[in-house]
């Protein structure tokens, strides 16, 4: 599926380039998906806390290392697709279409996961601060309804934060990550500033894939340069430097953050600190460090972060519902829109439901939600992430092997390399999943959301060949997304086509 | 082709459905709106047997440069005469986008049936273009409504109309009084819409839906 460009200088080429987005708005709309401070401040010191484990500094780099080599095939393939949906269609087109819808509802699980997480570390750190300025004293999820509320009217009337206003934020966020890792580094517990957390001893423990799906959650969101592809300017090298650099960005700031944590409050200690202190770990340490006007800014930083987050992962989880059904994976109502605001309806609905099935769900069953809801959704929907990446490595390589046209480093060594180690962080995860939850390993909850993946992954199998054998023109339009309707005007799929 | 039941082109007919009739104001969100109209517009020129719709490749071509009986479809014939290597469908539409509803909001001033009205604050200036009669502005909904319900046979700019406003999600409104086997009689009779046609809303709907996927800047 080739993306043709006018290659003649024209009016129109000029005209429509006017629209498209540059390098550095890409690599924005990228970072605020990643939201930097929520993983800084929410997902380090809860998996410090819950997890036991000090070796996530050394997590983050070698994550790093291995999503930059599996976004040299990722990038390879999104110069060749045209289809925002990105992953599924990837996966649709490299592998087979039933894995194409394996991948689809992955991501929707895996997003709508990230999504409602979020409203738990909303509401863990925000009803304390709220109550402190405000003297309004609702539990924490008093505060996460009000936020899905916000989420739910924003998600139909089609608004998300002004580009500009989430550039700023972004930088701002990065800024005092960074400001927060001299002052944690400067004043080192016990003295001296110790890099024994980056050793791979304190990696290679018992239960140490926990570590690699924390790691995976805290980069979700560079993927999502991809999905601009059809607005880049030039995409062929717009999106892969968005790429690259969100991704090196990230497992910089990451790793020395949470080895920063470590040095502040001592590596034997981070973990218990980590416990004690929760969502306020950081700005603890941060008050302490700096004074409190400082850990005051982190925290309004932190809860516009989240905010930003929750409404970027609706739009996501919405607009892949939408696609899905506009190509007929799903009832094709699903593909429709509100006239006034262009908002996908049901997707938006979907998402809104099932947010507030799970917070009501969480508050009567009076479920902790920094650890219960925001860490372990937000980690349960990266290891699907992680999946996913599997999966689209594969989908590279069997997508050149078919078409061909690319450097054996991008179609096949990278690829091949990505694959296997990113298989591996599955396969180890799987082992630790109840290190992941902190939890026994006879608990019940580690195989809850192992047995909830393995039933949407047989459930996406056999719905796609019940497609395949009543609707073959639906199944043969797997993976196109929007694209999905030229595809009926020039096969003469006319019934029900538009109206 | 003009209507004997009407004097109004394709796209003013899209456009006064897109708006309410009362104040001007949008019913359609400004990507589908200015979509749908392109989308119109070609399809005037298609009926007026200007340009041809290929709809293997999904792509339009000037068959015949003699001017249009109008001047907003002289300058829009005028724009794909002088562009003649952009040839694909969804190019044109996005690119028509951008102009289309100011030229259809002219040429209805032109004809009178909308007057110009700028309004709101200062710093916030807005132009509408209500309609001078309100009931003409209802009148394609009105008489579109009346044909489902009675499962009469739908002449070609009516079904075209109907199949831009499902292309653009403005079914909603003007499909709103029409029941099921109404719907199902409008589904039946644009399925049966020549094929070039036919192509033109499909690919119209193909591009409103990647405008969903859009992210606002």
């Amino acid at each position: 599926m080739a993306k043709p460009t006018p290659t003649v200088s024209s009016n129109v080429a000029a005209a429509l380039a006017q629209d498209k987005l540059g390098t550095p708005r890409i690599t924005q709309f990228a970072l605020s998906a990643a939201a930097t401070l929520t993983v800084v401040a929410g997902v380090i010191p809860t998996g410090y806390a819950v997890t036991g484990i000090n070796g996530l500094p050394l997590a983050f780099v070698l994550l790093g290392v291995v999503l930059i080599v599996f976004c040299v095939g990722y990038n390879a393939m999104s110069r060749r697709i045209s289809n925002a949906g990105a992953f599924y269609a990837y996966i649709a087109q490299g592998l087979s279409r039933p894995l194409g819808v394996v991948g689809a509802w992955l991501a929707m699980a895996a997003y709508n996961l990230l999504q409602v997480g979020l409203y738990g570390i909303f509401g863990a750190v925000g009803a304390p601060l709220f109550q402190q300025w405000f003297h309004v004293n609702w539990p924490w999820w008093g505060w996460a309804l009000l936020t899905w509320g916000i989420v739910a009217i924003l998600g139909l009337a089609q608004i998300e934060f002004n580009g500009s206003v989430l550039g700023v934020l972004m930088v701002a966020e990065i800024l005092v990550i960074l400001i927060y890792f001299f002052a944690f580094v400067s004043h080192p517990a016990g003295g001296h500033v110790t890099f024994t957390t980056f050793a791979p001893s304190h990696l290679f423990v018992s239960g140490w894939g926990a570590l690699l799906v924390i790691a995976v959650t805290g980069f979700v969101g560079f993927e999502s340069a991809a999905f601009y592809s059809e607005e880049a300017r030039d995409a062929h090298r717009t999106v892969p430097k968005a790429t690259y650099f969100c991704v090196g960005l990230i497992a910089v700031l990451y790793s020395l953050q949470a080895w920063a944590q470590t040095v502040a409050v001592g590596p034997d200690k981070i973990s218990s600190y980590a416990n004690q202190n929760g969502g306020e770990t950081v700005f603890n340490l941060a008050a302490n460090t700096l004074g409190q006007a400082w850990a005051t800014i982190g925290h309004v930083l932190l809860l516009t972060s989240v905010l930003a987050a929750m409404i970027s992962y609706h739009a996501s989880a919405s607009r892949y519902v939408f696609s899905l059904g506009r190509e007929g994976v799903l009832p094709s109502v699903f593909g429709r829109t509100l006239p006034r605001t262009g908002a996908p309806m049901w997707g938006s609905l979907t998402q809104t439901g099932i947010g507030l099935v799970v917070i009501v769900a969480y508050a009567i069953a009076k479920l902790d939600p920094l650890v219960n809801l925001f860490f372990w959704l937000g980690t349960v929907g990266g290891f699907g992430v992680l999946c996913l990446l599997v999966l689209t490595s594969a989908a590279v390589i069997g997508y050149f092997r078919r078409n061909g046209g690319e450097t054996p480093w991008r179609s096949v060594l990278a690829p091949v390399l990505a694959f296997l180690a990113l298989g591996a962080a599955v396969i180890v995860s799987v082992i630790n999943f109840s290190t992941l939850l902190g939890v026994g390993p006879s608990s019940p909850a580690r195989w809850l959301f192992l047995v909830g993946y393995l039933a949407i992954i047989i459930g996406a199998l056999l719905w796609a060949s019940v497609l395949k054998s009543s609707r073959p023109e639906t199944y043969r339009r797997i993976g196109m997304g929007v694209g999905a309707d030229s595809d009926r005007a020039t096969s003469m799929d006319r019934a029900g086509a538009i109206l | 082709m003009m209507r004997p039941t009407s004097s109004l082109w394709l796209a003013d007919e899209f456009y006064l459905s897109a708006h309410r009739d009362y104040d001007g104001r949008p019913r359609l969100n400004d990507a589908a709106m200015s979509l749908g109209l392109a989308g119109a517009l070609l399809a005037e020129l298609a009926m007026h047997r200007r340009i041809r719709v290929d709809p293997q490749a999904l792509e339009v071509s000037v068959i015949s440069a003699e001017p249009p009986p109008d001047a907003t479809a002289h300058a829009i014939l005028d724009q794909l005469l002088g562009e003649p290597s952009i040839r694909a469908i969804s190019t044109w539409l996005r690119y028509l986008a951008r102009s289309a509803e100011e030229r259809v909001a002219e040429r209805l001033v032109r004809s009178r049936v909308v007057r110009q009205v700028t309004t709101g604050p200062m710093w916030r200036k807005i132009t509408l273009h209500p309609p001078m009669d309100a009931n003409d502005a209802m009148f394609p909904a009105v008489r579109v409504t009346g044909l489902a319900v009675r499962g009469l046979p739908i002449e070609l700019p009516d079904a075209l109309l109907v199949g831009l406003a499902a292309a653009t999600g403005l079914d909603r409104f003007l499909l709103q009084d029409v029941d099921a086997t109404g719907r199902q009689h409008l589904r039946a009779e644009v399925d049966r819409l020549p094929r070039p046609l036919w192509c033109l809303l499909v690919e119209t709907k193909a591009v409103v839906g990647a405008a969903v996927l859009n992210r606002r800047r």
